[in-house]
């Protein structure tokens, strides 16, 4: 393959230059100011309080559980929705992407509805067999994978699309089993995708707030992410709040340095 | 090789489009099936293969059954799929896996087939090895020029020892000069494999080289079959003449009597253009076509230039008739370069042509 040629550079006018600066130090000044103002001498210690360190364990547990669900269920959600016939393919689709638009508090009252204690599905898991999920680790981690799974699958379905069957054609004609071909070829061709996916999928449900608080409520060691202890901390102790912010801000770029490769392709979402 | 020919007669309806055609390749024969783009060849191809479903008719390769629908005898139907065919594919597009580096592409086959990893690799490398692609086997698709994949996904279906090779379009993604070098090897390793194979093309050099059979496909059927050599001298029909590059027209209004043709059956003549010899009409010459009778040597009439195709080694020109030659045809002639840059041919130039009489080849058409 060959790489795809650079565009010829566009003949732009140039009223242009002036609002598209604006535009990037709008985007850029906050989290300027973010690491300007940090308390760097006390980030240590700040960052070592007990709180904090539970909130950033539970945020990385949750946000992992997330991840793992939402690959198990995503990945053969994409299969189903990139490769079969089914008809109602292009409403699930659709159906999918909702979470991501959908604001996120909305998302935590419709998870109430559904598995809250007198909702539609959490009454009858109530019942019969005592379990409640509002306001446990659980629902953190169920409120995560609501708001991160759709940007998983939608990059696994991408691919998927992309790939058009025919390294599978290839593949069949070499005399391999439909099982065979889709782990040594269907697989490790998603792979791109699907660590691009995972990656943007762990960094949503790592930021979750609205639908976690409203779902899972705000208590210290089961449901306190890192989100909602930076919310709290603003208003106690602002400089924990900055100190907390750099960490998921440090984060974020990790991310992004990782994904730098697919995005500069053009690829993913 | 396992020996065994190829039978295919299949019929497949895609919208307004049908294919319906016959193929037949005999034990170790490298058949071309040969037709313009949306001719079908491909849909054929991948209908042999398993990739694509038939309508109805069977393909029978070495006695076993690949597939059938439709029996007229009321057998039952048959549809093996791809990966149990035994059949090699080499697509345009080479379809390598991206993640294997070129030793685990042409394993891959054998791997899947259960064949332990080292002894896979073995086999995998003494392919390589025998088409030449040895120092290649750590290199990764992304890294290899389009020739070169080419060859490695031709490795990769040969490995698993397929019954038949089907090659669709194999050298069409290339550029001019990889595909003369891969069109000479590939024909070198079609006749050390002696495998039965399918080759569609439309590069009628392709059928020319590769093949010992062509099978001219136009609409979804086929047009003309025959060797090679059959096909480019006597071209039954315009489409074909015009893909192997020859003059073709009605012979019945010549008022010659040429070849040997049972009276009454209408008739073609083919002639090639470099056979035409082209002469710029001075001004003020007397017409020289003649009526010629049997046994004159060559034909000669008048005409007027109406077009010139500029090709790399020559100008194609075509040659309309004077009003006064008739009877004669319009005819593709070749010239030189040199001629036309002169400024002494261009469209509307009157010319003499002549053309030996054993240079068209007369035939009934079909």
């Amino acid at each position: 393959m060959t790489g795809a040629s650079a565009p010829a550079e566009a003949r732009l006018p140039a009223a242009v230059h002036g609002p598209a600066a604006l535009g990037l130090v709008f985007l850029v000044l906050p989290l300027v100011a973010l690491v300007v103002r940090a308390p760097w001498g006390r980030l240590l210690p700040l960052l070592a309080s007990p709180e904090l360190v539970d909130a950033l364990v539970l945020s990385l547990g949750t946000a992992t559980a997330a991840t793992v669900v939402s690959t198990v269920c995503g990945v053969p959600l994409a299969l189903v929705l990139a490769r079969t016939r089914l008809p109602g393919r292009g409403v699930a689709r659709a159906l999918v992407t909702v979470p991501v638009v959908l604001p996120p508090v909305v998302g935590g009252v419709a998870l109430l509805l559904a598995l809250g204690r007198s909702g539609l599905v959490g009454r009858h898991l109530d019942v019969w067999f005592g379990v409640s999920i509002p306001f446990t680790t659980v629902a953190v981690v169920v409120a995560q994978t609501f708001v991160a799974m759709p940007f998983l699958v939608l990059a696994v379905d991408g691919a998927l699309r992309g790939l058009d069957g025919r390294l599978e054609e290839a593949a069949a004609t070499l005399g391999a089993s439909r099982g065979y071909t889709f782990l040594h070829v269907t697989l490790p061709a998603l792979r791109p995708s699907l660590v691009a996916g995972a990656v943007l999928c762990w960094a949503r449900a790592l930021g979750e707030f609205g639908a976690t608080i409203t779902f899972a409520g705000n208590f210290p060691g089961t449901t306190r992410t890192v989100p909602l202890q930076v919310y709290l901390a603003l208003q106690r102790d602002p400089d924990a709040a900055v100190a907390l912010s750099l960490v998921l801000l440090a984060v974020c770029v990790v991310v992004l340095v990782l994904l730098r490769d697919r995005w500069s392709k053009g690829s993913a979402l | 090789m396992t020996p065994g020919g190829l039978q295919a007669r299949v019929r497949v309806e895609k919208g307004s489009f049908a294919l319906d055609v016959d193929v037949r390749a005999d034990a170790g024969q490298v058949v071309a099936v040969l037709g313009p783009n949306g001719a079908g060849k491909t849909t054929l191809l991948r209908a042999v293969a398993g990739l694509e479903r038939v309508g109805s008719g069977s393909v029978v390769l070495g006695g076993r059954v690949l597939e059938r629908s439709g029996s007229a005898t009321g057998e039952p139907d048959v549809r093996l799929p791809a990966a149990d065919r035994r059949l090699g594919v080499v697509f345009q597009d080479h379809r390598l896996f991206d993640h294997l580096d070129v030793l685990g592409n042409t394993a891959f086959g054998l791997r899947a087939a259960g064949v332990p990893a080292a002894r896979a690799r073995e086999d995998a490398s003494r392919w390589l090895d025998r088409l030449g692609l040895a120092g290649l086997a750590a290199r990764r698709p992304g890294e290899l020029s389009g020739g070169q994949a080419q060859r490695v996904a031709l490795a990769r279906a040969l490995v698993t020892g397929p019954d038949a090779l089907l090659l669709d379009e194999p050298l069409a993604a290339l550029d001019a000069e990889t595909r003369a070098h891969v069109r000479r090897d590939l024909a070198r390793h079609l006749a050390d494999v002696r495998t039965t194979a399918l080759l569609v093309t439309h590069d009628p050099l392709d059928a020319m080289i590769l093949a010992q059979h062509v099978v001219v496909l136009e609409g979804g059927r086929a047009a003309q079959s025959g060797t090679p050599a059959d096909v480019a001298a006597r071209p039954a029909s315009p489409y074909v003449a015009s893909l192997v590059g020859t003059g073709l027209f009605s012979a019945d209004h010549l008022p010659d009597r040429l070849g040997e043709v049972v009276p009454g059956t209408r008739t073609l003549a083919a002639v090639r253009p470099s056979a035409v010899v082209l002469r710029v009409t001075e001004p003020g010459e007397p017409s020289t076509t003649r009526s010629s009778g049997a046994g004159q040597e060559a034909l000669v009439w008048d005409g007027r230039i109406s077009l010139l195709e500029m090709h790399t080694d020559r100008v194609r020109v075509l040659v309309d008739p004077l009003p006064g030659a008739t009877g004669r045809p319009s005819a593709w002639v070749d010239v030189h370069p040199a001629d036309v840059a002169s400024g002494r041919l261009h469209e509307g130039t009157p010319v003499t042509l002549t053309l030996p009489r054993d240079e068209i080849a007369v035939y009934p058409r079909t």
